[in-house]
């Protein structure tokens, strides 16, 4: 049963000494210290939220009620879900109430309504990969990182769309809030789309080669690809388990750092994971940009871009020189032209060994995809063709591991608006899915041609310092303007 | 001396479909040899524009991917 707004309400104040650590943290604001709550609380960012639900000015009844009217409204338009869980998003919202109101708040995520790829294995509740294959799969356990999203108080509103198996760029079904008849790009859509649209605060999504980061980019909103190790897969579906990456996406820099707070950390079930500490992203985020060294590509790496992409690249450059950051001109190594082909063979030779008891056993139900034809002539590369292709990708890396030693941080373009493919050399996105550094796509204006669709840039950072990595977007982000505005639906 | 795949016909590529899923242990019936060929047809284009770099002798794969944050690239095997 839930408490009444009153009840909640009440105990504002005295909620507010709990303990010591909670006295610091910067959610811990009284009630009577913020402004009235908008009548639409959908596009709350999640720090805002997370602050109001802190000061019991809305309590995570309202809010998870709010949201759920939002998608009601929005999601016969945009379709980010593949599987809704109405009622447990509603009981996990009175836990965290009640919870709340006892003194015992867990966090920022506490109350938030959030989502996950239905890559992500939820113990009780479908898991389909948007394929016929695990129509009726329901896991027995939860992944790490949904466990960690429930341990933090997150309410989880269910499961989002993608395609068939992570495969492609297909938005399978989803539609751009910024334009219905236009693209959300893939593998993480129902992310990317549902979060434009205001359907939650913040999402777990998947990376192989552009998933999480494409789709954000295209839809308007924050998308990290972390490092490879930083995050758990255990329990998210593989595609190609040593390019995956999970990770978080949100409508800004800070919301994203955190949910990064949550979702990263070593995993025993994860081999893949490091055991590295975790620290508080967001303490990263005022560090400024005044004298940090920007890597970009030279511009022979990037004429192909759309224009309206190169366009806000640079005017996003503009913004970094003039906070005090130096833009310095890199060259890839020549491996770069083989990576691409490397990077296939690597994800197709993993993805057919996932797929292997599928093929054996019910390949016939494999939906309209090209994911049965790509699998099972991936099952036919050679271990020695998969290893050269591994072979390369080392070498690649060391080679980026030197190149990004003169800098900081990396900036490119990011996706094509509208999705189309780009026809520059460099591919922003499967190269750092290679070298597992972690990648920042931030909203960076919108396109003339077609109109109104956003564009983003890509923020790279060197291995497990996602904290560089924000304080370059949260600087960027907080001297533009381009996060707040709102697609209408 | 390997066949480079562009040097193949469509018909000597479909029979070495046939002979690695024949060892697989997973036959491959001819409606998904010819479904699966252009896939497989692509990946060995990608192979061969690899096979094209020089490897040295000391290269190794990144058989067990994995970073460190001091910014090296791990040398393979398990943890």
């Amino acid at each position: 049963m839930s408490l009444s707004r009153r009840d909640f309400f009440a105990g504002s104040i005295g909620a507010l000494s709990v303990s010591k650590t909670l006295e610091r943290d910067a959610l811990a604001r009284p009630a009577q210290a913020l402004p009235a709550p908008p009548a639409d609380l959908h596009y709350l960012t999640l720090r805002d939220a997370a602050t109001r639900i802190r000061a019991r000015q809305i309590s995570p009844v309202e809010l998870t009620n709010a949201i759920l009217a939002r998608i009601d409204r929005v999601e016969p338009k945009v379709h980010a879900f593949i599987t809704l869980t109405r009622e447990q998003a509603l009981d996990a919202a009175r836990t965290a109430e009640r919870e709340i109101m006892a003194g015992r708040y867990r966090g920022p995520l506490h109350g938030i309504p959030v989502a996950v790829k239905d890559t992500h294995y939820t113990k009780g509740v479908k898991t389909t990969c948007a394929s016929p294959v695990l129509a009726d799969y329901v896991p027995s356990f939860d992944a790490t990182v949904v466990t960690r999203l429930k341990n933090a108080g997150a309410v989880l509103l269910g499961k989002t769309n993608l395609p068939e198996f992570s495969s492609g760029s297909s938005g399978n079904g989803t539609n751009n809030p910024w334009n219905l008849e236009k693209p959300t790009g893939g593998s993480s859509a129902g992310n990317a789309a549902g979060l434009g649209a205001g359907m939650f605060f913040g999402a777990s999504g998947g990376d192989t080669g552009a998933s999480i980061r494409g789709p954000a980019a295209l839809c308007g909103v924050v998308g990290l690809k972390p490092t490879y190790g930083r995050v758990s897969g255990y329990g998210v579906m593989k595609l190609s388990w040593s390019v995956d990456h999970v990770g978080p996406m949100t409508r800004t820099v800070e919301d994203n750092a955190l949910l990064l707070n949550v979702l990263a950390g070593y995993d025993p079930e994860d081999w893949a994971t490091a055991e590295v500490p975790v620290p508080d992203y967001t303490r990263a985020l005022g560090r400024g940009v005044r004298g940090m060294r920007i890597g970009i590509p030279v511009r022979p790496l990037i004429e192909g871009f759309h224009p309206d992409e190169l366009k806000a690249f640079e005017e996003s450059l503009k913004v970094f020189q003039k906070l005090g950051a130096r833009i310095i001109e890199v060259d890839f190594p020549p491996t770069l032209a083989v990576m691409g082909d490397a990077h296939n063979i690597i994800r197709i030779c993993e993805a057919a060994s996932y797929h292997e008891p599928f093929l054996a056993a019910k390949a016939e139900l494999y939906g309209p995809s090209n994911v049965r034809r790509d699998v099972e002539a991936g099952a036919l590369i050679t271990a020695g063709q998969y290893l050269r292709a591994q072979k390369m990708r080392k070498i690649f890396v060391k080679q980026m591991l030197a190149l990004f030693s003169g800098f900081d941080v990396m900036i490119t373009p990011e996706t094509v608006p509208a999705g189309e493919q780009t026809k520059a050399r460099l591919s922003p996105h499967s190269p750092f899915n290679d070298t597992g550094f972690p990648g920042l796509a931030v909203p960076a204006g919108f396109s003339a041609s077609p109109p109104g669709l956003p564009l983003s840039i890509q923020i790279v950072g060197k291995p497990f310092d996602e904290e560089t990595v924000y304080a370059a977007g949260f600087a960027y982000e907080s001297n533009t303007r381009w996060h707040l505005k709102r697609p209408a639906l | 001396m390997a066949q480079k795949a562009s040097e193949m016909t469509d018909h000597e590529i479909k029979d070495l479909m046939r002979a690695i899923a024949k060892a697989n242990g997973r036959p491959l019936t001819e409606e998904r040899v010819e479904a699966d060929f252009p896939a497989y047809k692509g990946y060995l284009l990608a192979l061969e524009r690899i096979d094209a770099f020089k490897f040295a002798q000391e290269d190794e794969p990144a058989f067990h991917f994995s970073l460190r944050p001091e910014g090296g690239a791990s040398k393979g095997g398990t943890k």
